[in-house]
C-alpha cells in the first residue's frame, strides 16, 4: 500500500516533467529523499509501511513540485549555433563559386555535389544534437570508441581513403575528453600519462602524412587536459596544469627535431625569399600581394579560398574573417565556461577547439603566416569529408549545451539510464518499477 | 539571484549558509536546517529541490553524484558566486533585522 502511495507520488511528479531524460535523475533524488525520511521515521519507532506513507506525505503537492522542477529542467537548445552552421555551409558554396568561378571551369561540376551534402551534414548535426551525449561518459564506450577510431585511422592510411585518418584525428579529442571524465580525482602519474596520450593518440595522422592534423588534434587534447587540471579535476591540485605540459615538450621536441621535412618547411616559412621557386613561393606571394599568375599556378586549391576572395574583393576579407572568428570564439568559450558541470566543459571544449583551431589555421595560412597547411575552414571551405566531421563536432557541442542540466561530474554511468521512461526505485529489499506512458 | 530569493531572510540564503560549511545532500540540508533553527524552519522536500535546482541554474551551487549507503546521492556545494551572494544577502538581512528591531523598540522617527 505504502509503495503504491510512493509510486503514485513519483508518477504524479514525473508526469509534470516534460523532458523525458530529466525524469530519472529528478525522481531518483526525490525517492532517495523519501527513503532517508522513511528510515528516520522507522528509527523513531514507526512501522515500515506507516513510515513510508508519512515520508511521502511530507513531500508536498506532487503536481506543484513537478511543475517547479519542469520549469527548471528544460533542454537548452542553442538554435542560433545550429542555424549559423547551416548558413555558413550554404554561404560556403556561394563563396566557393565566387572564389573559383573564373579560374577553374572544372569546379563548376563540384558545386551541386557540395550543395547536396549541406542538408545531409545538417541532418547529421541535428541527429547528434538531439542524441544523448552522456553515452560517451559511460565506462567502456570512450575506451572502445577510441581504440576503434585509431585502428580505423591506421587501416585507412594503407588504402585509398587516407583522409579518413585526418577526420578521425579531429574527432579523437572528444573521445579523449570522455576518457578524462572517467579519471576524476586521479594523481600526478595519471596527468603525465594523459599528457603523453595527447601526442600518441593522433599519431596515425602522421602516416597520411599530415603534421597539421597531428598538431591540431594533439593541441586540442593538451588544452582540454590543461582545462581539466585548471578546474581541479585531478586530486584538486592546480599545479597539475604545469605537469600536463611536460610530456608535450618532450614529444614535440623529439618529433620535430627528427623531421627533415618540417625543418625545411620552417626555413621556407621564415625566409620565403630565399626559395622563391620552391617552398617559399606560396608564402612570399600570399604575404606580398596576389596576382592572376599566382592563382593560375596554385589552380583551385581548396586551402586558399580566403586568399582567392581577398584577391577578388580586397584584403579587408582577412580582418573581417579574423574579427568574426574571434567573436565566435569568445561567445562560444563563454558559453562553455557557463556550463554547470566540469565534465560538460571538457566535452564541449574538445568539440569546439578543433573547429576554432581549424578556422585560425586556415586564416593564417591564407595570409601567408602559417608554416602548417590548413585542414578546412569549418563549414565554408570545399570538402565533403570535413563538412561532415565539422557538423559532427558542432552536433556534439550542441548536445552538451542541451543536456547541461543533466550532466554530472561523477557516476555518469549510473546517473543516466538507457530507458529514461522507466524508473527502478531503490527501496531496501524490494524494487518498484514505474513506467511512463504517453497520455492522449 | 531572482528577486524573491534576495529578500532578506529568504530560504535561498539559509541554504547557501548551510552549504558554506560543507557539501550536503538534500535530506541532510532539511535536517540541519531544522536542527539549527530549533525547529523554526521545517522545509518541505517539495520546496527544497526546486529551490536547490534554481540556485544551481543561477550558478550559486554546484552538484555532483556521489555514493552513500549504497545509493547514489546528489551532493551540493556552494560556488564562489554563491559565497558572494550569501555575503551580500546576509548584510541585507542584518540591515533589515536592525530596522525591524528599531521599529519594534519604538525608535525615533526622523522625517517630515
Amino acid at each position: 500500500m505504502a509503495r503504491e502511495v510512493l509510486g503514485d507520488y513519483l508518477a504524479a511528479v514525473g508526469a509534470q516533467v516534460r523532458w523525458r531524460r530529466a525524469r530519472k535523475p529528478l525522481l531518483r533524488e526525490l525517492s532517495d529523499h523519501i527513503a532517508d525520511q522513511a528510515a528516520d521515521y522507522r528509527a523513531q519507532g514507526l512501522e515500515g509501511e506507516a513510515a513510508l506513507t508519512r515520508a511521502v506525505d511530507e513531500m508536498g503537492d506532487p503536481e506543484e513540485v513537478g511543475r517547479a522542477l519542469d520549469r527548471l529542467h528544460r533542454p537548452q537548445n542553442r538554435w542560433g549555433i545550429a542555424l549559423a552552421a547551416l548558413l555558413l555551409a550554404i554561404a560556403g558554396v556561394f563563396f566557393q563559386f565566387m572564389a573559383y568561378e573564373t579560374t577553374g571551369p572544372g569546379m563548376i561540376e563540384l558545386y551541386p555535389r557540395q550543395f547536396l551534402w549541406v542538408p545531409i551534414s545538417f541532418a547529421l548535426l541535428c541527429a547528434v544534437w538531439f542524441s544523448d551525449c552522456t553515452l560517451l561518459l559511460r565506462r567502456w564506450w570512450a575506451v572502445g570508441l577510441t581504440a576503434a577510431a585509431i585502428l580505423w585511422a591506421i587501416y585507412s592510411t594503407n588504402g585509398t581513403h587516407r583522409p579518413t585518418a585526418l577526420y578521425v584525428s579531429l574527432l579523437l579529442p572528444v573521445l579523449y575528453a570522455a576518457l578524462l571524465c572517467r579519471l576524476r580525482g586521479r594523481g600526478s602519474f595519471t596527468v603525465l600519462l594523459c599528457g603523453l596520450a595527447a601526442w600518441v593518440l593522433p599519431l596515425p595522422a602522421l602516416l597520411v602524412p599530415s603534421s597539421s592534423a597531428y598538431l591540431l588534434s594533439g593541441a586540442t587534447m593538451l588544452l582540454t587536459l590543461s582545462a581539466a587540471a585548471g578546474l581541479g579535476w585531478f586530486s584538486g591540485r592546480r599545479n597539475h596544469l604545469l605537469l600536463s605540459w611536460v610530456p608535450s615538450l618532450f614529444c614535440l621536441a623529439a618529433l620535430f627535431s627528427q623531421s627533415h621535412l618540417f625543418l625545411k618547411r620552417m626555413a621556407a616559412f621564415l625566409h620565403p625569399e630565399l626559395d622563391l621557386n620552391g617552398s617559399g613561393y606560396l608564402y612570399y606571394h600570399l604575404r606580398h600581394g596576389l596576382d592572376a599568375i599566382f592563382f593560375d599556378n596554385v589552380l583551385n586549391s581548396t586551402d586558399l579560398m580566403l586568399a582567392f576572395l581577398a584577391w577578388r574583393a580586397g584584403r579587408w576579407v582577412f580582418p573581417l574573417a579574423a574579427a568574426l572568428l574571434v567573436l565566435a570564439a569568445l561567445l562560444l568559450l563563454r558559453r562553455v565556461g557557463r556550463l554547470h558541470s566540469r565534465s560538460g566543459k571538457l566535452l564541449a571544449l574538445s568539440a569546439l577547439l578543433p573547429l576554432l583551431l581549424q578556422g585560425g589555421l586556415y586564416l593564417l595560412f591564407d595570409m601567408g603566416y602559417s608554416p602548417l597547411a590548413p585542414l578546412s575552414l569549418p563549414f565554408l571551405s570545399h570538402g565533403i569529408g570535413y563538412l561532415l566531421v565539422d557538423s559532427l563536432l558542432a552536433g556534439i557541442l550542441l548536445s552538451v549545451f542541451r543536456m547541461d542540466a543533466l550532466l554530472r561530474d561523477k557516476m555518469a554511468g549510473t546517473t543516466f539510464h538507457p530507458l529514461p521512461d522507466q524508473l527502478v526505485l531503490p527501496l531496501g529489499k524490494g524494487k518498484l518499477l514505474i513506467q511512463y506512458h504517453k497520455t492522449p | 539571484m531572482a528577486r524573491e530569493k534576495t529578500i532578506p531572510g529568504g530560504t535561498g540564503m539559509l541554504l547557501l549558509s548551510l552549504l558554506s560549511q560543507g557539501e550536503m545532500y538534500g535530506y541532510q540540508m532539511i535536517a540541519a536546517l531544522r536542527e539549527r533553527s530549533n525547529h523554526v524552519f521545517d522545509l518541505k522536500a517539495g520546496t527544497l529541490y526546486p529551490l536547490l535546482h534554481s540556485l544551481e541554474a543561477q550558478g550559486y551551487v554546484t552538484s555532483r553524484d556521489g555514493e552513500a549507503g549504497g545509493r547514489v546521492r546528489r551532493y551540493y556545494a556552494i560556488t564562489s558566486a554563491g559565497r558572494d551572494a550569501l555575503t551580500r544577502q546576509a548584510e541585507e538581512w542584518r540591515t533589515y533585522a536592525e530596522g525591524v528591531r528599531g521599529v519594534l523598540k519604538g525608535g525615533v522617527f526622523c522625517g517630515a
